[in-house]
């Protein structure tokens, strides 16, 4: 039974290895859009 | 000697199908058992954005090994049977569409005769895939059993 | 493994992209832009079609002539062509589908007298979820883009992060308030229902642990992080699972035409969403389709579901003592493990920006204090629909009272008096020539701050991506094993749910306002 494919499992719904690793990168994401539009858009 | 393919996963339905199988065997006759675990299960891992992927691995672990306990109950029940009827037992476990898997276990034995239980009534409770398709008769090479739901 | 798909796709939607760009900029679409009445979204169509349009070349080519070796490089880039295909989808229903349908709409509302896609909430979010669902379940998502669709989930995550930059303080704490309360109220009343009903209807102590978390908390989230705990069966799991999948879809159909029919707020329909619906990224999705265009819908909603997420780990643990109190067999559940092991960490960064914003870094500390409300050079409202708003009748003492400053100033005073305004605004009841006066009084008062409208902008770009990527997860095959026990009672706590949460939504009314 071994040699059958399992299901494909753990990244099915994500491109990261951990859930943590992905809310990790939102945060770097989120972080470069706050950098981004603080730096180039003016306050008012 | 004959070699029967049944397609039975432990509902109501496949173990009429197994009782019957099984009393066709004569001795030295090969039964091979196939269970398909349907390919539904790839949307059942959330379609939900705050699964954690720990939480996700430990469900996902969790489901293969009930399914996988679930199988080999239902595989150990059909080999004790079989092995009173001094015949052979071959097991399959596939994780695929159930017609698919029906079809490549068929063009993959070549076996005499399969037999499977018939679709469950409307009241009854069970997985909603099928396996008797008209798709599948079309496709089907070897003679083909269906054993009715049982009165209960 | 390598990961990267040779398919000229990827290069193709980039040029796509790029030549539709160069095609509104040069004004050879103005016409059609005309006819569509899109000509708001020009500039962006012409800024996200350079830049997604480039990329896709850019990685298209490199596909294309490189051989990509095993890699993070390869890995990542893989996702190029999933990302760009939901963008492209999103594209052509938010500047093609979506403006069509609404012409017809309005077409069919002139001649059979029924504004389709205005009473439906035909609008980009809604077609592009529906998109998803058409491409993964009658074409089979593509090889090449598999991978990028499972970026969905980072842009929502991502959107849940940056909207934390628009909450005032006022708004979070009332909020918070509220959907603490309420949230407490539903989860507790559903699991509680639910653990009834099963014992009165026989089911096994662990289906209805699966179920009463699924119900009562975040659908499958909560289903899936409970399975394991109450030793749930295969069989069990499918049902439960099809169950709230089902439900789920029908919910966020469902929701936006009723709350539009009964002309309810953009606060009290998020609160809705946010109770009623069981999963998150559910709630999500029908509050922009609520509001496809503004976030004041989804930072309701949004606020609901983090507190319902915050909730998850607590369930979690309660239903395994509930569980080892009634079995045997079970096993012991470490407490912090099961804490630290489903504490979303992404709800930080929610936190993080809102303390960022407190501190001015996003707009004017005086953004919310009133200067534009009370400022010299504020717009004023023409004499003539003064005289329209004299014509106006509320019998809410605090609604007439924000009426008569604005018709003595001819502009509105203050935030609460806006919030007020914008209340009548939205109101069914509320004429529609003192709706246009309404609205532009409160244009007027109202001068976001670009920082602000940047963010708002983005994260309905972050939610729409993920929202149509999500849509390319659902597959109906899931959904079909809806049946047995589950449903019945699924049937009858997700109705209960949904009303309840309604009629407490409608009571909860007037105090909802912030």
């Amino acid at each position: 039974m071994s040699e059958q494919p399992k299901f494909n499992r753990g990244t099915a719904l994500s491109i990261f290895k951990s859930d943590r690793m992905e809310d990790i990168m939102a945060l770097l994401v989120s972080l470069g859009i706050v950098i981004v539009v603080v730096a180039l858009v003016p306050i008012q | 000697m004959q070699r029967i393919l049944l397609a039975s996963h432990g509902t109501t339905g496949s173990r009429a199908a197994e009782i019957v199988a099984v009393n066709h065997l004569q001795p030295g006759d090969q039964l091979i058992h196939l269970q398909v675990v349907p390919d539904f299960w790839d949307g059942m891992q959330g379609d939900d954005w705050l699964n954690n992927s720990s939480t996700r691995d430990v469900f996902a672990v969790y489901v293969e090994n009930s399914l996988e306990t679930e199988a080999k109950v239902t595989f150990d029940r059909v080999a004790a049977m079989v092995a009173k009827r001094s015949a052979m037992c071959e097991t399959r476990l596939v994780y695929d569409k159930p017609v698919q898997a029906l079809l490549k276990a068929v063009a993959d034995v070549v076996p005499d005769l399969v037999i499977t239980g018939a679709p469950r009534p409307k009241y009854a409770e069970g997985q909603n895939s099928k396996m008797l398709t008209e798709a599948m008769l079309r496709a089907m090479v070897v003679p083909l059993l269906v054993i009715p739901y049982p009165n209960v | 493994m390598v990961y990267t798909k040779k398919t000229p796709w990827v290069l193709i939607i980039g040029i796509i992209m790029c030549v539709y760009a160069w095609l509104v900029q040069q004004q050879y679409l103005a016409g059609v832009i005309k006819y569509l009445e899109t000509d708001k979204l020009a500039g962006e169509m012409v800024t996200m079609g350079y830049i997604f349009g480039v990329i896709g070349i850019v990685v298209g080519l490199w596909q294309q002539f490189m051989q990509p070796k095993e890699g993070h490089l390869d890995y990542y880039l893989s996702t190029i062509g999933g990302a760009l295909l939901i963008l492209l989808c999103v594209f052509a229903v938010k500047y093609g589908a979506e403006p069509v349908f609404k012409a017809w709409g309005a077409a069919a509302g002139k001649s059979i007298g029924w504004d389709f896609a205005k009473t439906l909430g035909i609008n980009y979010i809604l077609l592009g979820i529906i998109v998803g669902m058409i491409v993964v379940n009658v074409f089979k998502v593509p090889t090449w883009a598999e991978n990028g669709v499972r970026l969905s989930r980072l842009g929502l995550k991502t959107g849940v992060i940056l909207l934390g930059a628009l909450y005032s303080a006022a708004e979070l704490a009332e909020y918070s308030k509220w959907s603490i309360g309420l949230i407490f109220v539903f989860v507790l009343g559903s699991v509680g229902i639910t653990l009834f009903m099963g014992r009165r209807r026989n089911i096994p102590t662990s289906m209805a642990g699966v179920l009463s978390a699924g119900l009562g908390v975040c659908g499958v989230s909560a289903t899936v992080a409970s399975a394991p705990v109450v030793n749930a069966k295969s069989s069990e799991i499918a049902y439960s699972i099809g169950t709230i999948l089902l439900w789920g879809i029908l919910m966020m159909f469902i929701f936006p035409p009723v709350g539009r029919a009964l002309g309810m707020t953009y606060e009290q329909f998020g609160a809705w969403a946010g109770t009623g619906i069981l999963n998150s990224a559910q709630v999500a999705a029908a509050a922009l389709i609520y509001q496809p265009n503004g976030i004041e819908t989804l930072k309701v909603a949004e606020i609901f579901n983090i507190t319902r997420i915050l909730v998850l780990p607590i369930i979690v643990l309660w239903l395994a003592v509930w569980y080892v109190e009634r079995e045997q067999t079970a096993a012991k559940v470490n407490l912090l493990h099961v804490i630290v092991g489903k504490f979303p960490l992404f709800v930080l960064g929610f936190i993080v920006l809102f303390l960022l914003s407190t501190t001015g870094m996003f707009a004017p500390s005086h953004h919310a204090g009133g200067k534009f409300f009370a400022g010299e050079k504020a717009k004023l409202l023409k004499d003539e629909q003064i005289v329209v708003l004299q014509k106006a009748a509320t019998d809410r003492p605090e609604t007439k009272a924000a009426l008569d400053n604005l018709i003595a100033n001819k502009r509105v005073m203050s935030k609460e008096d806006d919030v007020l305004l914008r209340g009548m605004e939205k109101a069914k009841e509320t004429p529609k020539e003192i709706k246009a006066v309404l609205k532009d009084a409160h244009k007027n008062a109202w001068k976001t701050s670009p920082r602000i409208g940047w963010f708002r902008d983005l994260i309905i770009w972050f939610f729409a991506f993920g929202l149509t990527g999500l849509g390319m997860q659902i597959t109906v095959k899931a959904i079909t094993q809806a049946g047995g026990q589950p449903l019945i009672i699924g049937t009858t706590v997700g109705t209960i749910k949904a009303v309840g949460a309604l009629i407490a939504v409608l009571l909860l009314k007037d105090l909802i306002n912030p």
